[in-house]
């Protein structure tokens, strides 16, 4: 093989070899040149080779194009590094140039870098501004390890420590709750809806003074861990109200329940809000009832109707803003056992602190007894004694009220005026007392006989008088004969037969009491002088 | 070196209104103008006061150039980081050279930059020395004024020595 050859083969194998060599062959080193290209390629082979590897450390020596283009290389790959460390200790200054594809590359991933730097920083900022200046104490507790991660001035001062003191330690470490009954609730809360919630919890803290809180929470994912983000609103002064207000609340229910008298609210939708348990003793019905009565079964109809009244009345104070008076009256109301009971109630309005009106108080008393001495008192003013009818004065009222009526109304109204035949012989021949019994059976003839709506008193001794509303004549004169048969046919109990005269009157309104009666009186007087035991009339 | 001889104390007035006088031909000149500028004035300084000599003129020159290139056109900057950026920048948009930093050890106070297509040597043949000496004196009066102390700048590879880009050691005197 000719040296030229040699040379081609050993360049080859130094570009081509993994292997080579350690130096220059002898018989190759005597060739003028050999030993500068073989040193040269050497060292590129080295060079390239650490470049290859990321070792830009080492020193190329030499010169010429080659090594000095792989110089070059090396010094902008160390460049890039220099560059690469600054950028990422926040220097986003750096640019590459003259790169080509790569500068573009570079330099625009640095600008993203920076860009997205920027935005979580201003989203820290931010988080961090909003995290702190939150009106309300506010943590961050590792779900799992139940450690403190982060918290704001409020928590702070809510503790009365600062963050440094219990950041990373548990809330139990640092008796944050009452008991240990309330961590678990807390935490339990979250294992069980694995999501936000909102809970009621108390506090130690301090260790003296209740503390309770309002706790607001959300499960929150920071780098693919689980927090609890709680916001505590300090609800302390607001729970003690509230203790305050049951116990007052407690304490008046306690009188209201206690008391005799039916205590009751009610809205202006006529319902019950409230009536104290002393109803049951007033009407037989247990309070649940009462709540699910209508209207029509809490009330006798009158006194309904008031209600209804007295409701329309407050409603329109309310929709005027007015103050509603307070006002007292009787009212009755229907018992269990079927029988009614007169209460004295006083209703007035119940209003807010800001004046706004909520209800009806009202406060019943029973005062059946006081009704019954007033029924009595009324009873002895219209009733006469002896024969329990009405007397002749709630006989002239009956009658100048239904006179008023039909001067109002269009309408009929008969009178009856009936006198017992012969009634002083009874008296002369048996005596008073059997003219009295005598007097009672015919009241209890008459009484049997008439009508609901008719009304019959003593006129007067021996005499009766029957009103007969919305009766025309001639059913006034056949009820007469009706009347005047059953007397004369009754056995009465001490003298065996009596017969009475009766005189029947018509009237639409023309007349007045005074005249009414003087027909009536007419009538009975032309009976007697006609044979007495007979029925005459007077035609208007 | 006598001082009683002066005929021009620089200033950077001495620059010139360079759009006044220039208004059509602009700022840019050929960079082979600039070169023959300086290696004439090289050889002829060699000639008269020998090799030593002219490159301590070439760097006290380089000093002075950079002292007032500092005062004049570079902004008040007073991080490290946009220092470097901002001497990137404008030795690029100057045509001076694209300027790389390769070490900076600013508790030992070194840096290794170099600078590519350099003004001074970038395409010049292989001669031996490493010829930019200029630049020395430049880049030690630049980072002298960023940093307030002195820094020692030396030339380590240069297209003089046959490679491609030109290193420059940096070295703050303590």
């Amino acid at each position: 093989m000719n040296n030229e050859q040699k040379i081609i083969e050993y360049i080859q194998s130094l570009l081509f070899d993994i292997r080579i060599t350690e130096d220059l062959p002898e018989e190759l080193d005597q060739i003028k040149g050999m030993r500068e290209i073989d040193h040269t390629l050497r060292r590129f082979r080295t060079s390239i080779k650490s470049i290859g590897t990321g070792d830009f450390s080492e020193n190329i020596e030499g010169k010429g194009y080659i090594i000095g283009v792989t110089k070059t290389l090396q010094s902008v790959l160390k460049n890039l590094v220099w560059q690469t460390k600054a950028i990422s200790h926040g220097d986003f200054s750096q640019r590459v140039n003259f790169l080509g594809e790569f500068s573009d590359s570079f330099n625009e991933m640095t600008n993203k870098l920076e860009t997205t730097i920027f935005d979580l920083r201003e989203s820290k900022e931010l988080f961090q501004m909003l995290f702190d200046t939150i009106p309300d104490a506010t943590m961050i507790v590792s779900l799992e390890k139940r450690t403190i991660l982060d918290c704001n001035h409020v928590f702070e001062g809510l503790l009365g420590r600062p963050k440094a003191d219990f950041r990373g330690k548990k809330l139990s470490e640092i008796s944050f709750f009452k008991d240990r009954q309330q961590e678990y609730a807390f935490f339990q809360s979250f294992y069980l809806s694995g999501g936000g919630n909102c809970v009621f919890i108390e506090l130690k803290l301090h260790g003296e003074n209740e503390v309770f809180g309002l706790c607001s929470s959300a499960i929150v994912t920071i780098k693919n861990e689980k927090y609890i983000l709680s916001v505590i609103k300090d609800v302390t002064k607001m729970k003690k109200l509230e203790q305050s207000l049951k116990k007052s609340e407690k304490i008046h229910r306690l009188l209201a329940d206690n008391a005799s008298d039916v205590i009751w609210t009610m809205g202006l939708d006529g319902k019950f809000t409230y009536i104290s348990p002393s109803v049951e003793k007033l009407r037989g019905f247990k309070v649940e009832e009462v709540f699910a009565q209508t209207k029509e079964e809490l009330l006798v109809p009158s006194s309904r109707s008031y209600l209804d009244h007295v409701l329309k009345m407050a409603t329109e104070m309310v929709e005027k803003n007015l103050p509603f008076d307070a006002f007292r009256s009787d009212i009755e109301f229907p018992c269990k056992d079927g029988s009614t009971v007169w209460t004295d109630s006083t209703v007035s309005g119940i209003y807010d602190n800001e004046n706004h009106f909520m209800g009806l108080l009202g406060v019943s008393r029973d005062i059946t007894e006081r009704k019954q001495m007033e029924e009595q008192i009324r009873k002895l003013s219209e009733i006469d004694r002896l024969t329990q009818l009405y007397n002749r004065s709630k006989i002239d009222a009956v009658l100048n009220a239904e006179v008023e009526h039909l001067s109002n109304n269009v309408g009929v109204c008969s009178v009856i005026l009936l006198d017992i035949d012969y009634f002083k012989r009874v008296n002369d021949t048996w005596g008073h007392l059997v003219g009295d019994a005598v007097l009672k059976e015919i009241a209890g003839i008459l009484r049997t006989e008439t009508r609901e709506r008719d009304t019959v008193g003593r006129w007067g001794g021996e005499e009766f008088l029957i009103i007969l509303p919305s009766t025309g004549l001639e059913e006034a004169i056949a009820f007469a004969e009706k009347i005047r048969i059953k007397i004369s046919e009754f056995h009465f109990s001490e003298i065996n037969h009596l017969t009475a005269s009766f005189g029947v009157a018509e009237t639409t309104g023309r007349l007045t009491p005074v005249e009414i009666l003087a027909k009536v009186d007419g009538a009975l007087y032309h009976a007697k002088r006609s044979g007495r035991n007979c029925v005459c009339s007077m035609e208007q | 070196m006598k001082q009683a001889n002066r005929k021009y104390k620089f200033s950077w007035g001495l620059t010139g209104d360079v759009q006044l006088g220039r208004p059509n031909l602009g700022h840019t000149a050929r960079v082979e103008v600039y070169r023959l500028m300086q290696y004439t004035f090289r050889d002829v300084a060699e000639k008269m006061f020998g090799a030593e000599l002219t490159d301590k003129i070439f760097y006290d020159a380089g000093k002075l150039a950079g002292a007032e290139f500092y005062k004049n056109i570079m902004p008040p900057i007073s991080e490290p980081a946009a220092f470097i950026s901002t001497l990137q920048e404008l030795l690029k948009e100057l045509g001076i050279g694209i300027l790389r930093i390769e070490e900076m050890d600013l508790d030992q106070g070194l840096l290794v930059l170099t600078i590519a297509e350099d003004l001074d040597c970038s395409g010049l043949p292989e001669g031996g020395d490493a010829i930019c000496i200029y630049d020395e004196g430049f880049l030690s009066a630049v980072l002298e004024c960023f940093w307030k102390k002195p820094f020692e700048v030396k030339e380590i590879d240069c297209w003089c020595t046959g490679d491609r880009i030109c290193r420059f050691k940096a070295k703050a005197i303590q």
